[in-house]
């Protein structure tokens, strides 16, 4: 009697363990399987540095052949004054750069699946340009670049997330 | 009589319980082992497709450079018009670089424009798209232009 009661304690004990260990791997699997984040990352870091990269060297279209960067530049010194560059189609180079920039989030960023990001100019703490899309509050890839102007280091800032 | 026919019921419930959940076990096995060979086909997927950006990317074919100086993330214009062709005609021979796969360079500002530089693309396929903001560079007017080297991979299942 005390032998069968035995074995059957030693049967749910295995039992037992069974369903321990299958529930174990249960975790295990879902914790393991997670979708690859090799390509994402590459594409934030890459996209983050290589858009700014590329924007402040892009040509304008129709002012007097500035680059991007130039006409942040003029736009950053003339803050506080109306001097600003006209450019050839009437807006001065703060509203024209601006056009320049959302033009091409729009066709980069925003095209390519609703990315958010957040794009500012400042002079030490004073905001010359600010271009979001639902802003950066998680996880994101920032690249800065500085570029020298008579009022100050001007920081340029992208965050995309 | 009656005693051990119990006895024998019993034990061949154990054993059906056993076997089922020795079953089950293999089946679980087999479906976590299925998803990490999965797992690791996309990783290798993804590794391909950011090694075919690369190597785009850095093609001499197209590079800008000034007394042999190379631009990083640039694309001469006037090499470009010229590669497209060439490497369209030559397709076999840069399918080692870029295998199945779809590379298209677009001009969106100031103007749009779309140069197809090596087309190589597999129906029935899952694509990898991976853009790569580029500046492009043309030497005749001395300007610079924002565009987009989109790659799009096709893995072969």
């Amino acid at each position: 009697m005390k032998k069968k009661s035995q074995m059957e304690i030693m049967g749910l004990v295995i039992i037992v363990i069974l369903i321990t260990l299958g529930l174990f791997f249960i975790v295990r699997f879902m914790i393991a399987r997670q979708p690859s984040e090799i390509k994402l990352s590459y594409t934030r870091t890459e996209t983050a540095a290589n858009i700014l990269n590329s924007l402040l060297k892009t040509t304008s279209e129709d002012c007097y052949g500035m680059t991007v960067k130039d006409l942040l530049v003029d736009s950053a010194e003339n803050m506080y004054s109306n001097n600003h560059v006209i450019c050839e189609n009437g807006e001065n180079s703060t509203a024209y750069v601006l056009n320049i920039i959302e033009q091409v989030f729009d066709e980069t960023l925003i095209k390519w699946g609703d990315q958010n990001f957040d794009f500012r100019a400042t002079v030490g703490s004073t905001p010359i340009l600010n271009s979001t899309h639902n802003g950066c509050p998680g996880e994101k890839e920032a690249k800065q670049f500085y570029i020298p102007t008579d009022v100050g280091l001007m920081t340029i800032n992208l965050e995309v997330c | 009589m009656r005693k051990s026919q119990i006895g024998m019921s019993e034990t061949i419930a154990i054993l059906f319980i056993f076997f089922i959940l020795l079953a089950l076990g293999f089946i679980f096995y087999l479906r976590v082992y299925r998803a990490s060979a999965e797992t690791q086909y996309e990783k290798g997927v993804d590794l391909m497709s950011i090694e075919i950006t690369q190597k785009a990317s850095f093609l001499p074919e197209l590079q800008c450079s000034k007394k042999n100086v190379v631009t990083d993330n640039c694309i001469d214009v006037l090499k470009l018009e010229s590669a497209s062709a060439i490497i369209n005609e030559n397709r076999e021979n840069y399918y080692d670089l870029f295998f199945g796969s779809e590379i298209v360079v677009e001009e969106i500002y100031p103007i749009k424009k779309t140069w197809v530089l090596y087309n190589n693309t597999i129906n029935d396929t899952s694509t990898i798209f991976t853009p790569v903001p580029i500046l492009l560079y043309n030497a005749t007017s001395n300007e610079h232009y924002f565009g987009i080297l989109q790659i799009k991979y096709f893995p072969i299942k």
